[in-house]
């Protein structure tokens, strides 16, 4: 894989997707609110929400390696008691590992399923591809499970580009529980 | 492998116009061939080289047509990477070329050594890659978890020392390196590493040496717990990445890119 990017080639930047609905509007419908940065995400509780979503459960001590080690953060919390959530719950989040000039892989993309359908997994998206188009990154990818790729296509990511494929190493070893194994989905 | 005792080795040279001295030497020299012979395989018995942290195993034969090595005669199927993850060393001796007088050529694996990023953007325009700012080539591999890279590092008597005092003396020895490939990843240090810029210098491609240095990087990546080892693979190279055992699409998963612009 290498850039063939006139962006890399000058240093440009690409546009950035629009932010369809404000923060405003998801703090007003549905009471909660975007939040940048791991300060303040209590790791048992990024547990249980990939729990939620399916996601394998992690070791918490590399969880914690794994959020300092992350380019950029963004989940989502409550801002009020309600019967779907205590009040400054996660109930998404996103992140992107980078190198910070050149590419950058989104990874852990969830939303509490009690959430679900109300444009939280867009938001999500829309908002930290924003920062990372806007941090000049040209290189911008992420590895979608089937049932998500329409999702992703409709923000603007484009599967397969020039016939260029997401590959992983197939490990033949039974993960442990926690190590975080397979394919991370998206 | 014999350990050739390299004496007052001058501090590394880089192969640039700026040391005029030693490049029409290099231009010359039969050792900067580029099919040099592969080392042969000698059986895991330590390291022997005097570099620091060096192993001089050779390879496992498979890497090379698949004759020779140590491969047992009953295998089941066919082994992973992961099966053998190989010693902890941030050097590995992949070829080497020798001659009566001392000179030699050989080319490593090094993994985390300082790699310019001006070497490094000399061998993308070889390769034929559009020019990347020097700043964000350096700041990439900075900020990227893993830099391996494939240096061929010629070494030649010193013309300008005085001969050996005693027959058994090895003769002084100039010595430069020179980036020939390069792979990098980045990671979250726990859980995802995606490998980028993998490249060959294409005096020496058709060797084995990019399947040798995207191996032995996956290697490296696995003793350090990364488990999900992913990248992006142009169609002509997902063959390639196949036989090493990667898999496009594992269970219907799509690599995707926003907006590119290719």
């Amino acid at each position: 894989m290498y850039g063939t990017r006139v962006e890399e080639a000058q240093g440009g930047v690409l546009r950035p997707p629009p932010i369809s609905k404000p923060d405003a509007e998801f703090e007003a419908k549905l009471g909660v609110q975007f939040v940048e940065g791991r300060e303040g995400i209590v790791v048992t509780e990024l547990n249980e929400l990939f729990e939620k979503v399916g996601f394998p459960r992690r070791d918490p001590d590399r969880l914690k390696i794994a959020l300092e080690n992350t380019y950029h953060v963004i989940w989502v919390r409550s801002t009020r008691q309600s019967r779907l959530a205590r009040n400054g719950q996660m109930i998404g989040f996103a992140r992107a590992t980078s190198d910070g000039v050149l590419s950058a892989t989104v990874w852990d993309v969830a939303v509490n399923p009690a959430w679900q359908r109300s444009g939280l997994g867009r938001a999500l998206m829309e908002r930290l591809t924003k920062k990372l188009v806007e941090d000049g990154i040209p290189t911008i990818t992420l590895y979608a499970e089937p049932q998500v790729v329409g999702l992703y296509e409709k923000l603007g990511y484009v599967r397969d580009p020039e016939g260029i494929r997401g590959m992983a190493f197939q490990r033949r070893k039974k993960e442990k529980a926690g190590a975080g194994g397979a394919l991370l989905r998206v | 492998m014999a350990s050739m005792a390299l004496r007052s080795t001058a501090t590394s040279l880089q192969c640039r116009a700026s040391t005029p001295g030693l490049q029409p030497v290099l231009a010359s020299c039969p050792l900067a061939h580029p099919r040099l012979r592969a080392a042969p395989y000698q059986p895991a018995e330590g390291p022997t080289c005097s570099s620091r942290n060096v192993s001089c195993h050779g390879f496992l034969g498979g890497l090379f047509g698949g004759k020779g090595g140590s491969a047992p005669a009953k295998q089941p199927a066919k082994p992973s990477l992961e099966d053998n993850l190989g010693p902890d060393v941030d050097e590995l001796l992949l070829l080497e070329s020798g001659q009566p007088d001392g000179s030699k050529a050989e080319i490593i694996y090094r993994n985390g050594g300082p790699v310019a990023a001006a070497d490094l953007e000399q061998l993308c325009t070889k390769v034929g890659w559009p020019a990347r700012p020097l700043a964000k080539v350096e700041a990439a591999l900075r900020n990227s978890f893993m830099v391996s890279s494939l240096v061929l590092r010629v070494s030649l008597p010193d013309p300008t020392a005085p001969p050996p005092a005693s027959p058994e003396q090895a003769p002084a020895m100039l010595v430069s390196e020179q980036l020939i490939g390069l792979a990098r990843a980045t990671s979250d240090h726990a859980f995802n590493a995606t490998i980028w810029d993998v490249l060959v210098d294409p005096e020496y491609q058709g060797q084995g040496l990019g399947k040798a240095l995207v191996e032995q990087m996956v290697r490296s990546l696995l003793r350090k717990d990364i488990s999900n080892i992913t990248l992006f693979a142009d169609s002509k190279v997902v063959d390639f990445y196949k036989q090493m055992g990667f898999e496009a699409d594992p269970e219907g998963i799509k690599g995707m890119f926003w907006y590119p612009r290719f």
